[in-house]
């Protein structure tokens, strides 16, 4: 079976029977396509995809088209369906449901609407789940090799990863995590993965759902500048890995760590350039010193595509320039490289 | 003829021990199952998993049960109930052991910590409260139905003689 099919099939597993049997009957093709599935209570059920959105009608076909009788999403069925992603535990997962997310066995991720319950100003529980999103988590092994083989072609060095939403940041910075602890460039690099929300590696039940390579220890839970803190302190890593930087905090932690000589990959939340030189935390993080290259990735429906690498000893010096790879393009695209020009 | 009888009364005394025995067994379970839940949030499933596993608590097949009904059943709840109605090691506990535990099945994973721990407690007393029955009878009536099987064998004996 295609993994993407497999994929598909494994975030189906918490669904309701009836759904689960409609989801598991649709055309080979368009489950490879599929990467949400979105439940809510009353509404029909959505899947999306490269193709755009997709209904089910009532009797299990896929289009494109809402259908006359399409296949609606009952609130028994909505909660029957988070109650087996709690794995019937709701004390397990209460943190998780007032984050927003639940992370299912296979690193899928389930995105939940529900009302809050407040105490003391404190979310300290939701209730009424009003929609589930499903987001099927696919199989990125390699997409980060051609950016490595540019930014750590002498050595390792701390890196920022900025792109707007679904640029695919995570997905790098998790597969940098897999190549660097797992031999790349010949060394088996010591990597801690600072996962406070569980997207890197998708800790469940203490086994990491993501691949994170052979030499990688994962944080999960806690908070970012707590994360570092405890890898400093008792992991003695070469590398940390951060997504979504934003705390003041974080920036703190991080410069201890660079004063350590550990070096770190963090993710930004950036659209362009000059958003990212905007903000006060990368402003912060430059200052350092330390970080030597930015990767900035595209936005659009394909994601990890590079859309440029700056040098930030001098910012005029692009590595890359509009130059896409990765999972959309299947190859490394073009390569321009200034030095490499100027060496012949 | 003698032997038999006597044998039934052994038979009923055994059955009297057993209970207590296996309500002893519970209560410890069902606390460490509420330090986990304290402690660690495992899920119940995961938690009875472990348990099974323990040495202390291999020949109370009821919590491997649950976990091999769980993969047949739709739900922890019905794979509960299944294991409770179909499993040897928890057959001699009577009508009531059986309702505390169905009940305890149906509450596991539906609050947050605090109201597990609430769960868990209320149903520790009510098991508790059966243990102290259980061993009463037991003590009391356990040595009774020995001796009564026992005189009732010579008895028909005598009587056949």
């Amino acid at each position: 079976m295609d993994d993407k099919n497999k994929k598909f099939l494994e975030a189906i597993v918490p669904c309701p029977p009836h759904i689960k049997q409609l989801l598991g009957g649709i055309p080979d093709a368009v489950k490879a396509q599929t990467y949400e599935i979105r439940l809510r209570a009353e509404k029909p059920l959505v899947l999306c995809g490269s193709y755009g959105s997709g209904f089910i009608g009532e009797g299990g076909r896929f289009s494109l088209i809402l259908p006359s009788s399409p296949r609606l999403v009952t609130k028994q069925e909505l909660t029957a369906a988070v109650s087996k992603m709690c794995e019937y535990s709701l004390h397990t997962y209460q943190q998780d449901m007032v984050d927003g997310f639940i992370t299912l066995e296979g690193g899928h991720r389930v995105g939940i609407c529900a009302n809050s319950v407040i105490e003391n100003g404190i979310i300290t529980a939701v209730r009424d789940v009003y929609s589930l999103n499903i987001r099927i988590a696919r199989s990125s092994e390699g997409v980060s090799i051609p950016i490595m083989e540019s930014v750590f072609r002498d050595g390792l060095k701390s890196i920022i990863i900025a792109g707007p939403p679904s640029s695919g940041k995570t997905t790098v910075v998790r597969d940098m995590a897999r190549q660097l602890s797992s031999g790349f460039g010949g060394n088996y690099t010591r990597v801690v993965i600072a996962d406070e929300r569980y997207e890197i590696a998708a800790v469940r039940n203490g086994i990491a759902q993501n691949p994170t390579g052979i030499n990688s220890d994962v944080i999960s839970g806690f908070p970012k500048a707590v994360a570092v803190m405890n890898a400093l302190k008792s992991m003695s890593p070469e590398v940390i890995v951060c997504d979504e930087i934003s705390g003041e905090q974080e920036i703190q932690k991080i410069e201890y760590g660079l004063n350590s000589g550990v070096k770190f990959i963090i993710t930004v939340h950036a659209s362009s350039c000059a958003e990212l030189f905007r903000k006060k935390q990368v402003k912060s993080l430059l200052a350092t010193g330390e970080f030597k290259k930015i990767v900035l990735l595209k936005s659009g429906r394909t994601p990890c595509m590079v859309e440029k690498i700056i040098d930030t000893d001098n910012e005029n010096d692009e590595i890359y320039r509009d130059n896409p790879f990765g999972i959309g393009s299947g190859g490394r695209g073009e390569f321009y490289c200034p030095a490499a020009e100027k060496t012949g | 003829m003698a032997s038999a009888a006597a044998g039934a009364g052994n038979f009923i005394a055994l059955r009297l021990k057993k209970r207590a025995e296996i309500l002893r067994k519970l209560i410890v379970a069902i606390t460490a199952m509420k330090t986990e839940i304290k402690f660690s949030r495992k899920p119940p499933l995961q938690i009875l998993k472990e348990l099974s596993g323990r040495s202390g608590f291999k020949d109370l097949s009821f919590f491997g049960g649950v976990v091999k009904a769980y993969g047949t059943e739709r739900d922890f709840v019905s794979a509960w109930s299944k294991a409770l109605n179909g499993d040897s090691s928890v057959s001699l506990l009577t009508g009531e052991d059986r309702e505390i535990l169905s009940s305890l099945g149906a509450q596991l994973g539906t609050t947050d910590t605090s109201g597990q721990m609430k769960i868990c407690e209320l149903h520790l007393s009510m098991l508790q409260s059966n243990l102290k029955t259980a061993e009463e009878i037991s003590a009391k009536y356990g040595k009774l139905c020995s001796q009564i099987g026992l005189f009732a064998g010579c008895a028909i004996g005598i009587l056949l003689l």
